[in-house]
This record gives C-alpha cells, structure tokens and sequence, in this order.
C-alpha cells in the first residue's frame, strides 16, 4: 500500500521528488480526479477510482496506485 | 483583473497567447492567464518546428531559433540511415526553437497588442448559466475571482480542465497518447544541421527517440512512447532514454530534464473538430505532423 509524504496509508500516492509535472496522469485520468496546480500534481482521493492508468502511464514512474 | 472581458484566454502557450493577439489586434478587450509562475518554463517539448508553418504565423526572431535544420536522419533498428533533405523531408525539418524565449515573446506580442497578461493565475472551473459558458473562476495567489467573458479559449494543454467542465470528454486512452521524457545534453559532437530519429520496439516502442540539435554541442535528446505500450512492471520511458544515452552520448552531461506528452495520430484526428486549442495537444508527431498548423487551426 503506498504511503503519503507525512507516512499514512494512501490509495494512490504521487512522489514529487521524482514526479516532471508533465500532466500525462492528468490527461488520461477518466475521472478528472488529477489536477496539474503549478509544478505539482493534486489528486481528489473522492473522485479517484484507483484505475491505475496514471500509474501505467506516467514516464517516470512517480505514481503509486493500490488497486 | 477586471471582473468582465469580451475574451478569456486560458493559457499562455503559443496557442493562447497568439489566440488572445489576434482577438486583441481586432480590438477586442482580452484577458490571458497563465497558471505557472513563468510562462514558457517548464518547457514540455521537443522544441522542433517546421519552418513554412511558423512563418505564415509569425514573424521569424533569431532570438528564439537554436538550430536552422537542413534535413534528418532515420535509423531502423538494424542501423540502416536514411536520409531526408529539407525539400522532401516536409513537416520533420526546420528550426529548433528555444521555448523558453519563444513562448515569453508570443506573451508579449499579446500583451502589446492590448490583451491583459496574468501568470500565477489557475482557472478553477467555469461559469455556467442557462448552458451557456459566461466566464472562469480564477485563482491568483490564492485568492479567488470572478471573472465573465463573452468568449472562453481553453488553450490548457494536454491537462486540459477546461473541456472537461464545459462537458467535453477530454480525457485520452493510453493509445491516444505518447509519454515522453528528454534530456539536453551538453559538451557532445552533435551535427547541428540534422536531426535524427531512431525507430524499433526495442529502442522505444510505438514512438522513437529523438535528437534536436540545440546549438554549440548541445541536443535536446528524447524519448516518446505510446501509452498502450506502457506497464507497471515494464521499462518506462526514461528507463529506455538512460540506456540510449549511456551508448550514444556516454560522456555528455544532462543540463535539462523535460517531461512532457503528445497526443499520438489517432486521437490528432480526432481532435480536429473540437474548438480547444492547445500547443502540447497538438503538438505531436514531428515525423507526421504539422504541429503549428494545427495549432493556428
């Protein structure tokens, strides 16, 4: 299960240590659940449906999804 | 920030910026925003562009040009090279642009012309009245607005909002999309008159690598890769970038990361007929596609 920057349980998490902010997550996510804010990703954890494409798209690999 | 305009344009990359320059040359009272701090940074892009389209839009600034193409070079997987001169190639030749400096200056261009020009400034959603679009939400600072314009150009990018509120399905299919990374690589013996492109499944499958010269032994060297290509437990598109690198360029250094995405030929053809504007959307395929073309459609 991936964890959050502050350690606690998450469904889906976003390293923005490792994340380019290049908005791919963004533009596949079916559910409108991420949003490009600047240079960071914000997700709704109540609109995610944990699909995982962000994860399976991301050219990083910064994206973490527990399905 | 007025509370009323005739235009919004939702950002400021070459396509808001010349939408919002021609609405203001034609007298029209504009506001252009623009969510990043800077515009034209981060850039997301390869920075190639065909040189008859550019010409027909804007005027040329040597400012902004890194590299003047004479032609390009294809690799298959076996190492065959063929070779395009700048007649035949088409859309893959012409200049190497410097986004930075280009996107900054075609800002300016609008904002000279009259348009309002406002970074650091998100669009949050759309007012909608009687199903019509009457204005944006925006957010400056962190501090919210109201702002109502007769006209809304949503030129937000492959992230577009946009869209999405207004009731288009903007969202893309792993298929209709190629993930790309790209480093500029410094202090390496790069031909600056070509660009190349290496092809294969096991190079970059379902896209290519590609290398733009960017002036005094600099290239921006990068990957694309289509998403349906593309798995949790499979190399990512960096990962083939590394490799690629460490062969080809073993002692270059890497003075620019960039991410980015464009969308692949089925879902360009698609995207025709929607009234969106965007640079990265459409911005695709420089082996194919006529990226300005589009993007002035």
């Amino acid at each position: 299960m991936p964890l959050n920057i502050t350690g606690e349980l998450v469904s889906i998490n976003i390293n923005r240590y490792k994340c380019g902010y290049c908005g791919a997550c963004v533009g596949v996510c079916p559910k409108g659940a991420l949003e490009l804010v600047e240079t960071w990703v914000e997700v709704d954890e109540n609109t995610c449906i944990t699909c995982g494409i962000c994860d399976r798209i991301c050219p990083v690999g910064a994206i973490e999804v527990m399905k | 920030m007025k509370d009323m305009y005739e235009v919004l344009v939702i950002g400021a990359g070459p396509a808001g910026s010349i939408a919002a320059k021609v609405a203001a040359e034609n007298g029209l009272d504009v506001l252009l925003i623009e969510k990043r701090q800077e515009i034209g940074d981060p850039v997301r892009c390869a920075e190639g562009v065909n040189k008859e389209y550019l010409k027909k839009h804007v005027e040329i600034d040597k400012r902004w040009i890194c590299a003047d193409l004479k032609g390009s070079c294809i690799y298959s997987p076996d190492g065959t090279k063929i070779e395009m001169a700048e007649e035949i190639a088409g859309g893959e030749v012409g200049y190497v642009l410097e986004r930075k400096v280009f996107d900054r200056a075609l800002a300016e261009q609008a904002a000279k012309a009259g348009a309002e020009v406002r970074v650091k400034t998100r669009a949050t959603g759309l007012i909608i009245e009687d199903d019509f679009v009457k204005g944006a939400r925006l957010m400056h600072l962190g501090k919210e607005y109201d702002v109502r314009a007769r006209i809304v150009i949503g030129a937000d990018g492959v992230e577009s909002k946009v869209g999405r509120w207004a009731g288009i399905d903007t969202s893309l299919k792993p298929i209709d999309i190629e993930t790309c990374v790209q480093y500029l690589i410094a202090g390496a013996d790069i031909n600056q008159e070509y660009c190349e492109f290496y092809i294969g499944s096991e190079t970059a499958p379902g896209g290519y690598i590609w290398i733009f010269p960017k002036g005094e032994g600099k290239a921006n060297v990068g990957i694309g890769m289509l998403g349906s290509e593309m798995g949790k437990f499979k190399p990512r598109p960096v990962d083939y970038l590394n490799s690629f690198i460490e062969k080809r360029f073993p002692d270059a250094s890497i003075v620019e990361m960039v991410f980015g995405e464009s969308r692949s030929q089925a879902a360009l053809r698609k995207l025709q007929l929607t009234a969106l504007c965007s640079w990265e959307m459409l911005h695709a395929n420089p082996i194919q596609s006529q990226a300005v073309g589009f993007l002035m459609l």
